[in-house]
């Protein structure tokens, strides 16, 4: 790190420099760095997907990927800050939840960031992130977020003073049954936006496992029938738009149970698969009817990126919340429950 | 249906309810709308599938000897269904003690419901409701026939999710209540494999750290 970081005027104090924050993203597939200042307003977001030809992430393959485009990207958002003469006042970065190996890399260089500039750390978690970026794009500021991406499929509002998930996949996620579906199919990864892409070449609908209790969801089942037709030669066309109309309406089912006894008034949209435009279109069409507005994250903050770690980093700065390098563990399996809101109390 | 519509009941995420003239008296007409947004195919199975699902479900449970509303007339095509108008104030109405006092009641019920193959599929407090003195669950809805172990214990976790959010005080005590009438109520053996599934469900959302310590043995000592 600390050949690809020449001294410059970065944390130097001065009256006339905007204070802005570097936002770290590492959890999965992508690594992403992102600027964002004091006042909320997002300025850089660059970041590296890991792609591979054939299967899926290898979690140590993408952490070596990682760490390969860490310090091009960190030395892109600190020239940006250099020329736009931003003073570094913290560095936030996504600690969990997500894949180990990758976690490190973004702590890592986080950790080094925060030593080497003497500025504070800000543990940020993925998906509150996904959740308060969505959520800067939105109407009424307190809707039902449905995050959708290739980890996560939960349906989560804002109660007292903690995010809770109301609703949530019972196995996989959304994204990991388009991708992995994708991948049989014969794309590499990430496959989903190419078999969504397909699915728009077929109207013909086949039956598949539609499966919702109470407020979750499951689709394993669709994977393994989906498989199956697969196998036997399926038009692929026809399986692909069978599958995104099946598991797009089970979700946008489930959000409209949640609107239902929530009694919110908005619907967001966050996540990788929150750029489908037939998700979208679902979830716009169910709340016109229920009188809801709908607001859908941008498509550049859509997947996973820096930026949106920067952004809530700005949010807990007011309130001086950060971690010491020493005590920055990775949280691989870390509970949106468990995430402190000041922002967002009545109270403060 | 040639019904004679007189109040709306209720607007559901699920389906609308109305009240309707049914020979002099009331009865409650459930009605599930086209979800405009769902391909067509799919919406007009779903809504089909379910209505006569939730019909069978509502005569299973009635024979069964559970209190739910009388089964009058369905229309498959219509995704209609002609029920009893029970009037009563929902569980999610009833005060802490009341609720409490009632604990075995439902135990029995839902071990009753389970011996019979009925799954209710939706059970929030806002779907049982007291009656004169007596119980009735409504909203099958999202019922299905099963004797599966997963699915009873599915039935269950929803309600026990529901009363942890919302009435912790009581939450340990209702479940002992519960599960001793359950268990009365479908057997011993298969009361207490239900129970241990219930406990797994628990376990098997995302992230969860228990699950982690549970299987590996290992310390997670972060939170």
């Amino acid at each position: 790190m600390e050949s690809v970081v020449s001294p410059s005027s970065y944390s130097q104090q001065s009256d006339q420099m905007d204070k802005a924050l570097i936002g770290i993203e590492s959890t999965a597939h992508t690594f992403g760095v992102g600027v964002c200042s004091l006042d909320h307003e997002i300025l850089f977001n660059h970041c590296s997907t890991f792609i591979t030809t054939e299967g899926g992430i290898h979690p140590r393959e993408a952490a070596r990927h990682h760490a390969n485009q860490a310090p091009r990207l960190l030395k892109k958002a600190l020239d940006f800050m250099d020329s736009s003469r931003l003073q570094l006042v913290g560095v936030s970065v996504a600690l969990g939840p997500g894949l180990g190996p990758c976690l490190r890399i973004g702590a890592v260089t986080a950790r080094a960031v925060s030593l080497k500039f003497g500025v504070p750390l800000l543990p940020i978690n993925h998906s509150v992130a996904h959740i308060e970026v969505a959520r800067k794009f939105s109407v009424t500021g307190d809707p039902v977020t449905l995050f959708v991406s290739g980890g996560n499929t939960a349906i989560v509002l804002f109660s007292a003073d903690k995010y809770v998930v109301m609703g949530e996949t019972l196995d996989i996620s959304v994204g990991n049954l388009l991708d992995v579906l994708a991948r049989d199919m014969g794309f590499g990864y990430p496959g989903a936006p190419r078999l969504l892409e397909l699915a728009q070449a077929s109207t013909n609908f086949i039956e598949l496992p539609y499966s919702i209790k109470g407020q979750d969801v499951s689709f394993s089942g669709i994977l393994t029938h989906s498989r199956k037709l697969l196998s036997k030669g399926i038009d692929k066309a026809s399986l692909a738009f069978s599958v995104v109309e099946t598991s797009f309406s089970m979700l946008t089912e489930a959000v409209e149970r949640v609107l239902a006894f929530s009694g919110k008034k908005e619907v967001s949209l966050t996540g990788g698969v929150a750029r489908s435009r037939r998700l979208s279109s679902m979830l716009e069409e169910m709340c016109r009817e229920r009188n809801t507005k709908f607001s859908v994250v941008p498509p550049d903050l859509a997947g996973d990126n820096g930026a949106m770690i920067a952004y809530v980093g700005s949010l807990y700065y007011p309130y001086n919340y950060k971690i010491p390098v020493e005590q920055s563990f990775v949280r691989p399996r870390w509970r949106i429950e468990k995430v402190y809101i000041p922002w967002r109390q009545s109270w403060v | 249906m040639g019904l004679k519509s007189k109040a709306v009941l209720s607007h559901g995420a699920e389906a609308s309810l109305l009240i309707v003239d049914f020979y002099g008296g009331e009865a409650v007409l459930k009605i599930r709308k086209p979800k405009t947004y769902r391909n067509p195919v799919l919406d007009a199975k779903i809504r089909g599938s379910r209505t006569v699902l939730e019909a069978k479900l509502l005569s299973k449970a009635c024979r069964a000897g559970v209190n739910v509303p009388a089964l009058l007339a369905v229309s498959k095509k219509k995704s209609a269904i002609l029920m009893e108008y029970v009037r009563g104030n929902t569980l999610a109405e009833m005060d802490d003690d009341s609720l409490r006092s009632y604990a075995a009641d439902i135990g029995r019920f839902f071990g009753l419901l389970h011996a019979n193959g009925i799954i209710h599929g939706d059970a929030t407090l806002t779907n049982i409701l007291l009656v004169k003195g007596s119980l009735f669950f409504i909203d099958f809805g999202l019922g299905e026939f099963s004797h599966g172990l997963e699915q009873r214990a599915v039935d269950l976790n929803l309600l026990f999710k529901i009363l942890r959010a919302l009435k912790p005080g009581i939450y340990d005590e209702f479940v002992l209540r519960f599960k001793n009438e359950y268990m009365q109520s479908i057997g011993r053996e298969e009361g207490s494999k239900v129970f241990d599934r219930v406990e797994q469900i628990g376990l098997r959302g995302r992230y969860i750290l228990e699950r982690r310590e549970k299987n590996a043995g290992t310390d997670f000592s972060y939170e």
